[in-house]
C-alpha cells in the first residue's frame, strides 16, 4: 500500500473574513507533479505556505510522509521550496546558497561537498559558483533557487510561480526542464500557477482553485475534457459561455434557448426546464462554415452568423464571428479558410455533446 | 519662462550658499582662533598652541572625555538593541499594534530633551529613590535617542525584502540562526549607522546627562562650566578638537556612501 | 479574530513574535519616558520644602504660574520666539532644501551630509562658535570696534541674537527633513502642472508643499519643540532681558531646589508643545500628502 507523500485533512485558514482555504483535503502521492492552478486571490499560494508551515491554518491537519506536521514550525519539515522572485540571499555566492539547506541540517562537510557538486551538476550551473545573485541572469537565478530546492532531497518541492518572472522563451524552455526534473528524481512538485497553459505542460494531476475552495482535483487531461464545473469550464483552455434557460429535456440531451437560438446541450445536472444554465464549448470543439458547406456529421448545432475578424495565431488561427442573434463566438481552426472574409456570411456548428452544461448559480 | 527659472535656481543657490555660510563661520572662525594667542582681536595672525597644551593638561576634560564616551556607548547600544528589534517588529509582522508601537517609539522626539532630564531625575529621586548615576544618564539618553535610531533604521529595513526571512526559515534556519544568517549581514550598515548617531547624541547631550549625572561630569557639561566663565582658549581648542573630529568622520561616511564601499547588497 | 499562541513546539504566531520583539522597546520608552513625564505631572501638584517633595496636594504651583506675569513673560517670550524661529526657519530652508534635492545631482550626498555634519558637535560648542562671531567680543563687535565703529547691540545679550542662536543649533533639522521628502518626490509632477497652465508659484502651493507637507511638518516640530525648551542658548546669548522658559525652569531644579514649581512649570512646557503638535497632526491629511499607503 502506497503512503501518500502529502495529506491534507480538512484545512481551512481566514483572514478576517476571507476564506483563503476552505475545508480543503487533498492527497499527493511520491512521482506526482501536482498543479494548483487559479486565479489570484484563489487561495492557491496561501495552501503553499500552509504546507510549507510558513502559514498556520485555523483548522485541519497537514501530513508528510504520515506525520501530523501541522504545528511544526517550516524549519522542522523536510520541504524545499522555489520563490516567485527566487529569494537567493543576496550576499551569499551560488555554492553558499545551493548548500545552505544542507547548512542548517548539519550535515557533514563531506556530504555537503557531494550534494553541491551533484546539485551544481543537475542544474548545469558549474562555473557559476562564486557569482554572486546579482551577476547572473533569470533564468541562471532560477536554477540557483531550484538547486537549492532540491539539494537536500525534500520530501516534497513546493514552487510558488517559479516561472512568472521570466520572458516568454525561457518559460517555454524551463516549463520543460522543470517537468524533466520532477520526472527523474521523482520527488513530488507542487506547483501554483495562475497560467494555466504552464499546469496543463507540466502537471499529471491539477487541482483548480476558486475562492479557496478545490472546483476540480483531476488529472490534467480530465480536467481540460471533462470540467466539472462552470468556473473550470470558464478557466481551463478558451472556450465560449452560452447562457440561457432550457426549453426542453429528453434524457441525456436538452434544448437550450440561447439568446433567440436553440440549440441542443447535454443535460446539465440538476436543472429542469425553465431554469436557467450556462454552456461552454471550447473554442477548437466549433467549426466555421460557408453557408453553402454542407452539414458537417454529428455538429446538430449549426447557428448563421458573419465573420467579424481573423487573428493569427501560427498553427492555428482565431476567427471571431458575430452571430445573427447578436452574441459573439470565438472558433479556433486551422488556418484554411482562405476563401472566407471579413463579413460573410457563415455558419458555426459544433457537436453538442462537446461542450458542458451547467445549472446557472443563483 | 526661462528668466524665471534662472532666477528660482539663482535664489536657492546663493541661499544655500548662505546657509553654509551661516553653518560653518562659526566653525571656521573658532580653528582659526584656536590657534592664536590672541584671542579677541586675533589679527594679523600670531600662531600658537598653546592653548591646545592647556587643554591636554587639564585633566578634567580628560574625565569628561572619558566619561563621555561610556555615556555614548552605552546609551548607545541600548539605543541601538532596541530599534533595530523594534524596526524589525514593526516591518515584518503584522499586527493590530502595529501603528501603536510606532507612535510610542517616536514619542521621544516630541518632548524636549529638558523635560526627559528633569523628568527622569524626579522619577528617579522619588519613586525609584535611585541617585543619578551614569546608568540613570545613559537610559535616559538612550530614550531620547532611540527614536532617532528608529527612524534611522526603519527608512534603511524599508528596503529589505522579508520573504528572504521565510526562505531560510524554509530550508531548516531557526528564527535565531536566520537572523545572524540571512539578516544581520544585510542590515549591519543601518544598526552601524543608528549606533553612531545615537553615540554622538549622547556624547554631545548636556540637558539629559546634567541632571541624571550629579557629580559625574561629562566633556559637555565641563564645557558648559568653562563657556560660563567667558570664551577661553581650552575652550576654543576643544571646539576645534571635537568639529576636526566630526568633519573627519563626516567626510570618512562621505567617502564609504560614495564609493559603495558599504551598501545593502541588496536590490537597488 | 485573534491568533493564539500555539503553544506545541515552538511555533509562534506572527502576533507573539511581533509582540516579542516590540514590547522591550516600547517598555523601555513607557518606563523611562511616559511614566517619567507622569511623575511630574503629579509632582507638579505637590510641594516643595527644603528640598524635598511634600506630597500635599494643592494647586498652588499652578496658581504662581498664572498669576505671577514674570512666568507668563518668559513662557510667552519663549513661545514667541519659538514660533518666530519656526517660521523664519521654515522660510529659510524651503528654497535651500528645494534647490539641494532638485539641482543638487552629484553633489546631494555631499551638501546634505554637509548641512547636518555641525550639528554634532554639540549644543556648547556650537554656542562657542556662535559666541565667537556674534558675541561681545566676537569675531563681528571686535570688528567693527577696530574699525572705530559702534558695536551691533541687537547681537549682545538680547532676545534676538538667542532666537539667531537658536536657529543655528535647529535649522538643519528643518532643511534635512524637508530634503528627505524631498528626494521621493517626483519633480516631473511640476511639468505636468505647468503644462495645464499653472504658473510656479501656483504650482508650488497646489502639488509641491501638499505632497511634501509630512516632511515640512516633520521639520517644523523638529525645530519648535527643542526652541520652545531652550535654556542655554537663551543663558548665553540672551541677556538678562531675554531668559526663556527653559531657563527658569532649569532654575528650578539647580538653585532655587524648587521641584514642585519645576514639575508644574515642566507640565505647561510639554503642554503647549503637545498643543502645537496636535495642531500640526490636524493638518495633516494622509491622502492630501499623496500616501498611496503600503501593505498592512
Amino acid at each position: 500500500m502506497a503512503d501518500f507523500v502529502l495529506e491534507l485533512d480538512r484545512v481551512t485558514k481566514r483572514f478576517g473574513d476571507v476564506t483563503a482555504a476552505d475545508d480543503l483535503s487533498l492527497q499527493v502521492a511520491q512521482g506526482e507533479f501536482f498543479a494548483l492552478l487559479g486565479p489570484s486571490g484563489s487561495g492557491k499560494t496561501t495552501l503553499l505556505r500552509i504546507i510549507a508551515g510558513l502559514e498556520l491554518p485555523d483548522s485541519g491537519r497537514v501530513l508528510i510522509n504520515g506525520q501530523d506536521v501541522t504545528r511544526l514550525p517550516p524549519y522542522a519539515r523536510k520541504v524545499g521550496m522555489v520563490f516567485q522572485n527566487f529569494l537567493l540571499f543576496p550576499h551569499k555566492t551560488v555554492a553558499e546558497n545551493v548548500v545552505f539547506p544542507l547548512r542548517m541540517q548539519g550535515a557533514p562537510k563531506e556530504r555537503q561537498r557531494e550534494r553541491l557538486a551533484w546539485a551544481l551538476k543537475l542544474l548545469r550551473l558549474e562555473g557559476l559558483e562564486d557569482r554572486y545573485p546579482n551577476q547572473l541572469s533569470g533564468g541562471q537565478q532560477q536554477r540557483v533557487a531550484l538547486a537549492r530546492g532540491l539539494i537536500a532531497r525534500p520530501a516534497l518541492l513546493l514552487l510558488d510561480e517559479p516561472l512568472a518572472n521570466l520572458d516568454r522563451e525561457l518559460r517555454k524552455e524551463m516549463e520543460v526542464e522543470v517537468r524533466r526534473y520532477q520526472v527523474e528524481l521523482t520527488t513530488p512538485f507542487i506547483y501554483v500557477t495562475h497560467n494555466q497553459e504552464e499546469a496543463l505542460t507540466m502537471s499529471d494531476r491539477i487541482a483548480v482553485m476558486a475562492k479557496g475552495r478545490f472546483e476540480q482535483v483531476a488529472p490534467k487531461l480530465e480536467v481540460y475534457t471533462h470540467p466539472t464545473s462552470p468556473f473550470v469550464a470558464g478557466f481551463v483552455g478558451h472556450s465560449n459561455k452560452m447562457s440561457g434557460r432550457l426549453t426542453a429535456l429528453d434524457g441525456s440531451r436538452a434544448r437550450l434557448d440561447w439568446q433567440g437560438v436553440e440549440i441542443a446541450v447535454p443535460s446539465p445536472a440538476r436543472a429542469g426546464v425553465g431554469d436557467r444554465v450556462d454552456y461552454f464549448v471550447k473554442c477548437e470543439h466549433m467549426v466555421l462554415r460557408s453557408p453553402n458547406d454542407p452539414p458537417e456529421p454529428g455538429m446538430a448545432n449549426r447557428v448563421p452568423g458573419v465573420l467579424r475578424d481573423v487573428i493569427f495565431k501560427g498553427p492555428t488561427a482565431d476567427y471571431l464571428a458575430r452571430l445573427d442573434n447578436g452574441v459573439e463566438l470565438t472558433v479556433t481552426d486551422a488556418v484554411t479558410m482562405p476563401s472566407i472574409r471579413r463579413d460573410d456570411p457563415i455558419h458555426v456548428a459544433w457537436a453538442p455533446e462537446a461542450g458542458q452544461c451547467f445549472a446557472a448559480a443563483g | 519662462m526661462k528668466a524665471g527659472e534662472l532666477l528660482a535656481r539663482l535664489t536657492g543657490g546663493t541661499l544655500l550658499l548662505s546657509l553654509y555660510l551661516f553653518l560653518y563661520a562659526p566653525i571656521a572662525y573658532v580653528i582659526y582662533v584656536s590657534f592664536q594667542k590672541d584671542l579677541n582681536w586675533p589679527f594679523p595672525p600670531s600662531w600658537t598652541l598653546a592653548h591646545y597644551a592647556a587643554l591636554g593638561a587639564d585633566q578634567t576634560y580628560r574625565e569628561g572625555l572619558w566619561n563621555s564616551i561610556l555615556l555614548g556607548v552605552g546609551s548607545a547600544v541600548i539605543c541601538t538593541a532596541v530599534a533595530t528589534m523594534g524596526s524589525i517588529a514593526v516591518l515584518k509582522y503584522r499586527s493590530r499594534w502595529r501603528a501603536l508601537m510606532v507612535v510610542i517609539f517616536l514619542c521621544p522626539l516630541f518632548v524636549a530633551d529638558l523635560l526627559v532630564g528633569i523628568s527622569n531625575l524626579l522619577f528617579n529621586r522619588q519613586i525609584l529613590n535611585l541617585p543619578g548615576n551614569m546608568g540613570s544618564a545613559m537610559i535616559g539618553n538612550a530614550v531620547h535617542c532611540t527614536s532617532f535610531a528608529f527612524l534611522i533604521m526603519l527608512a534603511q529595513l524599508s528596503r529589505y525584502d522579508w520573504r528572504l526571512d521565510d526562505a531560510a526559515m524554509v530550508f531548516g534556519a531557526r528564527p535565531l540562526r536566520c537572523f545572524f544568517e540571512v539578516t544581520l549581514p544585510l542590515i549591519w550598515p543601518a544598526m552601524l549607522g543608528a549606533f553612531l548617531v545615537s553615540f554622538i547624541l549622547a556624547f554631545n547631550n548636556l540637558e539629559i546627562s546634567f541632571y541624571n549625572l550629579g557629580a559625574i561630569p561629562t566633556l559637555p557639561t565641563i564645557a558648559w562650566g568653562s563657556l560660563r566663565f567667558g570664551l577661553g582658549g581650552e575652550l576654543f581648542a576643544l571646539a576645534a578638537l571635537v568639529n576636526g573630529v566630526v568633519l573627519g568622520a563626516f567626510v570618512v561616511m562621505y567617502l564609504l556612501m560614495r564609493y559603495r564601499i558599504v551598501s545593502f547588497g541588496h536590490r537597488e | 479574530m485573534a491568533t493564539e499562541i500555539a503553544s506545541a513546539r515552538g511555533q509562534l504566531s506572527p502576533e507573539a513574535r511581533f509582540l516579542l520583539l516590540a514590547l522591550p522597546g516600547a517598555l523601555f520608552v513607557v518606563a523611562f519616558l511616559i511614566l517619567p513625564m507622569l511623575s511630574i505631572l503629579v509632582f507638579s501638584f505637590w510641594r516643595t520644602e527644603s528640598y524635598n517633595l511634600i506630597p500635599e496636594w494643592n494647586l498652588g504651583n499652578y496658581a504662581i504660574l498664572f498669576t505671577t506675569p514674570t512666568y507668563m513673560t518668559f513662557l510667552l517670550r519663549s513661545v514667541l520666539t519659538a514660533v518666530a524661529v519656526s517660521v523664519v526657519a521654515l522660510i529659510y530652508s524651503w528654497p535651500i532644501a528645494y534647490f539641494m534635492a532638485k539641482h543638487g545631482g552629484r553633489y546631494r550626498l555631499l551638501l546634505s551630509l554637509g548641512v547636518a555634519a555641525p550639528f554634532f558637535t554639540g549644543v556648547i560648542l556650537r554656542i562657542t562658535g556662535i559666541q565667537g562671531i556674534m558675541g561681545p567680543v566676537g569675531l563681528i563687535n571686535m570688528g567693527l570696534m577696530n574699525f572705530g565703529l559702534p558695536p551691533i547691540s541687537f547681537l549682545m545679550y538680547t532676545p534676538t541674537a538667542a532666537a539667531i542662536g537658536i536657529a543655528y543649533l535647529f535649522i538643519p533639522f528643518m532643511v534635512t527633513a524637508i530634503y528627505l521628502s524631498l528626494l521621493n518626490f517626483d519633480f516631473e509632477l511640476l511639468e505636468v502642472a505647468k503644462i495645464n497652465g499653472a504658473k510656479a508659484w501656483r504650482a508650488f502651493f497646489e502639488v509641491t508643499l501638499p505632497l511634501n507637507w509630512i516632511g515640512t511638518i516633520i521639520g517644523l516640530v523638529l525645530v519648535f519643540v527643542p526652541a520652545l525648551g531652550d535654556s542655554i542658548t537663551a543663558r548665553f546669548l540672551g541677556g538678562p532681558n531675554a531668559a526663556s522658559f527653559g531657563q527658569v525652569l532649569s532654575l528650578q531644579f539647580g538653585e532655587t531646589g524648587t521641584w514642585a514649581l519645576g514639575s508644574a512649570m515642566g507640565v505647561v512646557l510639554f503642554l503647549v508643545s503637545s498643543f502645537v503638535i496636535f495642531l500640526m497632526w490636524r493638518s495633516v491629511n494622509l491622502r492630501r500628502s499623496g500616501f498611496t499607503g503600503r501593505e498592512g
